[in-house]
């Protein structure tokens, strides 16, 4: 393999190797080189990671679910046990159905969009054109824009009464009385959600761009001289081509979806109207820090983190399958 | 090989959707900028009046007298720059050793990092507003600092894996061999070639810790300490702002992310074609 | 670039004299009228003598960002650092959505300002945890007479101690915009519940963003709503509650007034989805025809829109309503002294026809309006009379456990509005509701 000798890139490498001043060859002889095993090495370069996530992941966690288990209103004082009370109460109330429902309609909903629109962006972005690199950038604009700006933005111009969007389409004829974006229950959760994907969407069209562009030319090309169509090629090198990378976002955005997505959701509708956009992230905010039931929350909190973790290991466990 | 004349005529095709495409996404950053160059507009002007007329340039930085915001972009920057530059040593460490070894305490740190995306962020919020109120953090920037440092660390560390991964690792072996120490093939030989991907990751915590607003509106109750997402979300219900100030508030703390993420994301791109998120 | 903002505050550690638990309470002085305003001149070297009013009082209110009731507290703080030179106030402009949530949170963080607004139904919440500061020694030493709040003032009593101050008082009348009316063929505004809902309906001019009626429907601020369409359901004669706190919701009366409330809604006639503060400022900018509301609306409309604007009494039969906001100080706030110092400066003639001028509210001691405003504001008479005799909007009989049944009720009357689930229906699993919470 290449990079041992040469000149270039190589030889910064190689200038970098420490051509020995006495006292370091010294003490590098008397210390020895502590990254020197692979295990140590491992152990010694994710520690700081790891005792950060202990610290600020799986402390905070353990108190989480601690919490869930202690009666209402004891948790900040030391704690009472109260066994699985919370939990059943949860699972006895609709409104932790609804939003179950809720959420489960948004991650899929959300994921699939974001992905398509992603990869129709970067299918897109794949063709040449003038002016391609400005269309590329101007579709990271939506990923840069802090997540407030975009629900204060997106929040307005869906507003009932002085929207632009309602404005556009009722002067324009498409309809004869506003459309409750964010007032109608029924399509609360996909205003909220085009938001959502208007946002995530350049992660999906950057991960995706990424992948086709690593795709051999030599496969279209062979695909084209055995007479296939262009809807056959998509279909049997695009779509392989990208299998992996494609794998690894629907996780990342389904993971994201389900038990983090907040801000925009929040800031847009409050979890409103009528809960029609409460998700269980959502009502576990308002659980701990509207109706200060902390502990409850807590339960709920530790239910996402779970059912994340089921889906994912199902996922990871089909898709091993799949590729045998 | 399809014709000349073909391949032009795709490629007028492509220009048309593409713009058409960055009109409709670009339209809520159009009427961001629209609205805050405009003259004070009433919360509830209508009809609406969508076409680039009746601007006002210097509003825009009037906002600057009128509310804190230069305050929180200062606060903003505090922030995002400290808790970024915390995280980038311990992400490079962990990174570099997610991808050079194989062996459980790797699978088990992998396992670690994926499963802390799954966590709802509520349920690390109540017990960090506790541990800070007790440590007495909540009267300042350091409670969110460390928020912040803890709420990106994991994903950087995955993205910097990635820029590891396209640096052969032969050319550290190489220098073991002549003599160097691993963490000095770290320092010296790999992090200079995975430049373009760390830096790339390092400013994608930037941003996310520009943008988080969930911590910082809880953990801090102190306005003088307010970051900019917080103040934005503040003139949600404020009728007292006009939409012409909050969009150039809005502007403001959109720009530097905006700037720092087209700066970068050559790289990114480059980064992420590099074999980055395969299995 | 800026650092870190300096802490340059030098902030008093001097404890107050009054202590949570009280001395016994002395026979309370009669004050003559006008005799309250020599007294509040003689109260500062009283309170001066007391403690050393100095250093800075943190006090949170989301009202500083409100134009009107913004410039009235500056003025006020600005003459009571002009009496008190060591003295300073740093505004906390908390935003008014979810202002009582944070707020909230900062009192069971304990980390609370020293003077915050409190509005209706958190303020016997936040007697009942002892959250508050009894200000009786404070008020006998600036020689205020309790006994002349305002009605508002009484809600803040328990005990015979008195543990906040009213800031404004507003009976809600019938407030409505004459050129809208007459832009619909009008002549007069409506004095019967029928007539009421067809002047609604007629005066709305959706495609000049123009409504009949406004109240406060955001998903979540419950306060909010609560507050702004309380009287029209107080106004039908229906309440939640019994006077004694047992659950009412199925009162054929309250199931009108939410059909006449939804019946509008379909029809258009109300924003859908604003706040508290939006919902009345489409009013300060004349783009509402009517609504029950208070005289604030007057102080704080715009120059263009304030001569439309008239007040009648309501034309629903039901009783008269007011809503209040109060200004406490909290028990474990740092300098609790300056802050019960600022109150009562507050109470001073001056800043109560401060009050009054700026904003037409009325204020916590209601004789101390100056005769001029009733000179330039006849209309302003029946609001402070309205005022001693008008009930508060929440359900009654429920004290600290108002603000949790509220909540409750709000997710009901949000079903309504939004998933147009019929009254009854709601009303039958609301008393369902209520009865299981409150048992």
């Amino acid at each position: 393999m290449t990079g041992v000798a040469g000149p270039g890139a190589d030889g910064d490498a190689r200038s970098g190797a420490p051509a020995p001043p006495g006292l370091r060859r010294r003490l590098h002889r008397l210390l020895g080189d502590p990254l020197a095993e692979p295990g140590r090495a491992s152990a010694l370069l994710l520690a700081p990671i790891a005792l950060g996530i202990a610290l600020f992941y799986v402390g905070p966690i353990l108190f989480g679910v601690w919490a869930s288990f202690q009666a209402e209103g004891t948790a900040m004082e030391g704690g009472r046990f109260a066994g699985t009370v919370h939990y059943e109460s949860l699972a006895r109330d609709p409104r932790f159905r609804n939003s179950l429902w809720i959420t489960v309609v948004f991650t899929v909903a959300s994921v699939v969009v974001t992905y398509v629109v992603g990869l129709l962006a970067a299918l897109l972005l794949m063709r040449s054109f003038r002016g391609r690199t400005f269309v590329g950038s101007a579709l990271l604009v939506p990923w840069s824009m802090p997540l407030v700006a975009v629900a204060v933005i997106w929040g307005w111009l869906l507003d009932y009464q002085f929207g632009a969007v309602n404005y556009v389409l009722r002067a324009s004829g498409l309809v004869a009385r506003s459309v409750g974006f964010l007032t109608d229950p029924a399509i609360a959760l996909w205003s909220v959600g085009a938001a959502q994907v208007w946002r995530l969407f350049p992660l999906a069209m950057v991960t995706l761009l990424a992948a086709l562009k690593a795709i051999p030319h030599e496969l279209y090309e062979s695909a084209r001289v055995d007479g296939a169509t262009p809807w056959q090629q998509f279909r049997h090198v695009t779509l392989p081509g990208i299998r992996s990378a494609s794998h690894a976002l629907l996780l990342l955005l389904g993971i994201w979806a389900f038990g983090r997505a907040f801000t925009i959701i929040f800031v847009m509708t409050g979890g409103g109207p009528a809960g029609a956009t409460e998700t269980l992230v959502v009502q576990t905010y308002l659980e701990a820090f509207r109706y200060f039931r902390l502990e409850r929350g807590s339960a709920l909190g530790t239910v996402v983190l779970v059912l994340s973790a089921v889906f994912t290991v199902l996922y990871l466990r089909a898709r091993n399958e799949r590729h045998g | 090989m399809s014709g000349t004349a073909e391949r032009s005529r795709h490629a007028r095709l492509w220009a048309v959707v593409g713009a058409t495409v960055v009109l409709v996404v670009l339209f809520p950053f159009y009427w961001m900028l629209l609205t805050a160059l405009r003259a004070e507009t009433s919360v509830f002007t209508y009809p609406p009046n969508l076409w680039p007329t009746d601007l006002a340039p210097h509003l825009l930085f009037q906002v600057f007298g009128k509310t804190q915001v230069l305050r929180w972009l200062a606060n903003t920057f505090i922030v995002a720059g400290v808790a970024t530059l915390l995280v980038v040593p311990v992400a490079t460490l962990a990174a570099y050793a997610l991808s050079r070894y194989r062996n459980r305490r790797v699978s088990y740190a992998a396992l670690l990092i994926v499963v802390t995306q799954m966590m709802p962020p509520v349920l690390l919020l109540v017990p960090y507003f506790i541990i800070f109120r007790n440590l007495g953090l909540l009267d300042g920037l350091l409670g969110l600092i460390l928020a912040n440092f803890a709420w990106t660390l994991p994903v950087t560390a995955w993205l910097m894996r990635a820029a590891f991964d396209a640096v052969p690792s032969e050319l550290e072996e190489a220098a073991l061999v002549d003599g160097c120490t691993r963490l000095g093939a770290i320092v010296r030989i790999a992090v200079p070639l995975a430049v373009p991907g760390l830096v790339a990751a390092a400013v994608f915590a930037f941003i996310a810790s520009w943008d988080e607003y969930f911590f910082a509106r809880t953990l801090i109750s102190d306005n003088r300490y307010w970051v900019a997402s917080v103040g934005l979300g503040s003139f949600a219900g404020d009728n007292s702002v006009s939409w012409q100030q909050i969009m150039a508030v809005a502007f403001f703390t959109t720009l530097p992310p905006v700037v720092l993420f087209i700066f970068v994301q050559r790289a990114f791109v480059e980064n992420m074609s590099a074999g980055g998120l395969k299995g | 670039m800026q650092h870190r903002p300096d802490r340059s505050v030098s902030v008093s550690a001097s404890r107050p004299a009054a202590d949570p638990a009280g001395p016994p309470e002395p026979p309370r002085r009669r004050v003559l009228r006008g005799a309250a305003a020599a007294g509040a001149a003689l109260a500062a070297p009283a309170v001066r003598a007391q403690s050393q009013v100095s250093g800075e009082i943190a006090f949170a209110s989301f009202e500083w960002n409100l134009p009107h009731t913004g410039s009235v507290l500056r003025a006020v703080s600005k003459s009571f650092s002009e009496k008190f030179p060591n003295a300073r106030v740093r505004e906390i402009p908390i935003p008014a959505a979810g202002y009582a949530d944070q707020i909230l949170t900062q009192l069971t963080a304990g980390t609370p300002p020293d003077i915050f607004r409190i509005d209706d139904p958190q303020l016997a919440m936040y007697i009942d945890r002892n959250w508050l500061l009894p200000l009786d020694d404070a008020l006998k030493a600036a020689g205020v007479d309790a006994s002349r709040f305002a009605a508002a003032g009484r809600d803040a009593q328990k005990d015979g101690k008195t543990f906040a101050v009213v800031y404004q008082t507003n009976a809600r009348q019938l407030i409505f915009n004459r050129a809208l009316l007459q832009a619909a063929g009008l002549s007069a505004p409506p004095s019967t519940p029928a007539e009421l809902e067809q002047a609604i309906v007629r005066t709305t001019q959706r495609d000049k963003g123009i409504f009949g009626y406004t109240f406060a429907s955001k998903s979540g601020e419950v306060s909010q709503m609560f507050n702004s369409l309380g009287p029209t359901l107080v106004g039908f004669g229906a309440h939640f509650t019994t006077p004694d706190g047992k659950p009412n919701a199925t009162d054929p009366k309250m199931i009108e007034a939410l059909r006449f409330v939804k019946r509008i809604w379909d029809a258009d006639a109300v924003p859908r989805g604003l706040d508290g503060p939006s919902a009345t400022k489409l009013m300060f900018e004349g783009k509402v025809a009517m609504a029950l509301t208070g005289s604030f609306v007057f102080g704080a409309a715009t120059p263009e829109v304030r001569p439309q604007l008239g007040a009648t009494p309501s034309p629903l039969p039901g009783a008269l309503v007011r809503a209040s906001s109060w200004y406490g100080v909290s028990a474990r706030g740092r300098n609790p002294t300056a802050a019960m110092a600022w109150l009562m400066h507050m109470l001073s003639a001056e800043g109560q026809s401060r009050i009054v001028e700026v904003e037409r509210v009325v204020p916590a001691l209601p004789h101390l309006i100056p005769a001029s405003v009733y000179q330039e504001s006849p209309w302003f008479r029946p609001f402070v009379d309205g005022s001693s005799k008008a009930i508060s909007y929440l359900p009654p009989g429920l004290g600290p456990r108002a603000f949790g049944q509220i909540k409750v009720i709000g997710e009901e009357i949000e079903n309504i509005l939004y998933r147009s689930k019929p009254a009854e229906r709601a009303m039958a699993d609301l008393q369902r509701a209520l009865e299981a919470s409150l048992r």
